[in-house]
């Protein structure tokens, strides 16, 4: 057996372009599949999460076709609807950052208050809140952290509100990673200091974000808040999933396209690994038949080769993905999956691992590339070794 | 002993073999001679089961080797028959060692019994300067005695050789009857496919064929 395993090793190296050769393509096509697995799943999981956390409602004024700010007093008025858990108002708003011409979101929050997206009780729940309220303080998304580093706003950014004043906010810190597709750029900080940047009045808030305690009642608290205000536009948290879901169903197709791209260079070297299989492998194999090898001894001689070949590709071209998604956030992949209608700055993910679609890849590459090398070996091996040497 | 009886082979249409009985007693040594495309190679190859006869029997010690299986087949050409042929069947790529080794490690030998084998071989076949050397670089000769050296490597009761002497010089071609005289002496069946007279005038011959259209005729 040792003797065996140690000419098989033998032909490997010995054959050791034609065999880099391949592992150089397959490692490719892998990588790009995987990477494009990766980029798929992290983000699906990472909006997923993020989306589940948001209010259950979104209440917005709504008038002439335009969203104006919303009065306080409508958080009271949602308050006051059985059935109404909780309802708070937000302060959010883009703020154009000159320097590199790019939209920063900022959003205020009232950092006593129990929030209603979840994602931001968690940004909350680990913050020292007097100390962050110390003097004027905020939260940055890794991509508005990037672009401020590069101008060398380390420690503070002046913002310039909408009536050309000066606001002055000292950075806190980073918003946690694993939330990266919705708050890269974003601003985090008190809803005080919101209302300052983006020039929102005292009594007003740029809309109301509400939690129903049984989700049976949602239509009907719809209902009434129509009712209520005939101004507004309401918006559910399943509306927000289904919007999600449109742009990724057709940033899919863009995939599709991908894969099958990719499936056809697959093809294709399987098609070159078959040919290749009928001139200098054959003759291979009718000198080992020759030399006494019999039929199983060298099927399993030709599967060790090449399995040794397309699993060090495959390992090494999801270890390249791995790579190019964690530490180099996916790159070209990723501006083509997110784009630039939702968020217009990279996002860094973090890779998650579908354990059983990576299987599924694997096996759709080791298989059908194993067939392609054993099936006509096999069939030449019943064959006259003279047929074949001639 | 060998016994082909009523052989036929066709390829492609032709009857490159045709009918050929043929005896070969234990020890003996056979030299075949004739024209190109007479038939002597396929015989060879048939002898050597690389090819299977269309029709006929070829019995070894009384069994059809025609009918083997793989299993037995394999076991055939691994420990009873060393095949010397006319092309150098060798893996190019490959170091002479390394070509050697190919026969060596289907046989259920360590690696130590592996490496004394082909020093040994090496040695009679006088290519051991070459051992480390990739076949391609290799002259016409040398492949010729690499060739031989895996012949040898099994210690086969029946030796073929199609063309031995063909790429050899003098004193190599002297060698290789020493080397066939001898493997004679200790019991080895010999059948050798030559045009070359100084093997054809041995006094160790114990016949002489001559094959003409794919039919053995005795010579004397």
């Amino acid at each position: 057996m040792l003797t065996k395993l140690h000419f098989a090793l033998v032909l490997l190296l010995r054959y050791k372009n034609k065999h880099l050769l391949l592992f150089f393509l397959m490692s490719f096509l892998v990588s790009v599949v995987s990477s494009v697995f990766f980029i798929s799943s992290s983000l699906q999981k990472d909006i997923a999460q993020t989306l589940d956390a948001q209010a259950d409602i979104t209440l917005q004024r709504f008038e002439a076709g335009r969203v104006l700010n919303a009065p306080q007093s409508w958080v009271d008025d949602a308050l006051d609807i059985e059935g109404v858990s909780q309802a708070q108002g937000r302060v959010y708003g883009m703020h154009f950052y000159e320097p590199l011409e790019e939209y920063f979101l900022v959003y205020g929050v009232d950092l006593y208050d129990t929030q209603v997206v979840q994602e931001l009780q968690k940004v909350v729940d680990t913050l020292d809140t007097e100390k962050f309220l110390e003097r004027k303080n905020m939260l940055i998304g890794s991509g508005v952290k990037r672009f401020f580093d590069e101008f060398a706003y380390t420690d503070y950014y002046i913002f310039r509100p909408p009536d050309r004043s000066r606001e002055k906010i000292y950075i806190y810190g980073v918003l946690d990673k694993q939330t990266d597709v919705l708050s890269n750029d974003m601003v985090l900080m008190s809803m005080q200091n919101a209302k300052k940047v983006l020039g929102v009045e005292d009594d007003f808030v740029t809309d109301v974000v509400i939690k129903v305690a049984n989700p049976k009642e949602l239509t009907t608290i719809v209902n009434k808040l129509k009712m209520l205000h005939f101004n507004v536009r309401i918006i559910t948290k399943e509306d927000i999933q289904r919007y999600y879901k449109n742009i990724f169903n057709y940033k899919g197709g863009l995939f599709l396209a991908l894969y099958i791209v990719t499936l056809l260079s697959f093809m294709l070297i399987l098609y070159q690994r078959y040919s290749l299989t009928k001139s200098d492998e054959l003759q291979e194999v009718a000198i080992l038949r020759l030399s006494g090898w019999k039929i199983d001894e060298i099927v399993w001689l030709k599967l060790f080769e090449n399995f040794v070949v397309v699993v060090s590709a495959f390992m090494s071209g999801v270890m390249v993905a791995f790579v190019y998604v964690e530490f180099f956030g996916g790159g070209v992949l990723q501006a083509l999956f997110l784009g630039d209608e939702n968020l217009h700055m990279c996002t860094s993910l973090s890779v998650d691992f579908d354990s059983a679609s990576l299987f599924g890849l694997f096996l759709f590459f080791t298989l059908p590339y194993l067939g392609a090398v054993v099936l006509p070996l096999y069939r030449a091996t019943t064959k006259d070794a003279m047929e074949i040497l001639r | 002993m060998i016994e082909c009886r009523a052989v036929t082979k066709i390829y492609k249409g032709k009857e490159i073999v045709k009918e050929l009985n043929l005896c070969v007693e234990e020890g003996a040594f056979v030299v075949i001679e004739g024209e190109s495309g007479g038939g002597k190679s396929t015989l060879l190859n048939m002898l050597a089961l690389l090819v299977q006869p269309t029709s006929g029997e070829i019995l070894i010690e009384g069994e059809n080797i025609a009918l083997l299986s793989d299993y037995h087949s394999s076991q055939y050409r691994k420990n009873f028959v060393g095949y010397l042929s006319q092309e150098y069947y060798l893996f190019e790529n490959l170091s002479v060692y390394e070509n050697l080794l190919a026969p060596l490690v289907v046989q259920d030998l360590s690696f130590g019994e592996i490496n004394k084998r082909i020093e040994q071989k090496l040695q009679l076949a006088h290519i051991a300067n070459k051992r480390d050397a990739k076949v391609a670089h290799l002259s016409g000769g040398e492949k010729q005695r690499v060739v031989l050296a895996k012949a040898l490597l099994n210690n086969p009761k029946l030796l073929l050789c199609d063309e031995p002497t063909a790429n050899l010089d003098d004193i190599n071609t002297q060698h290789f009857i020493a080397l066939v005289e001898q493997l004679q002496k200790e019991g080895s069946t010999l059948i050798v496919v030559t045009h070359d007279k100084r093997l054809k005038h041995l006094e160790s011959v114990s016949r002489y064929y001559k094959m003409h259209n794919g039919m053995l005729q005795p010579r004397s």
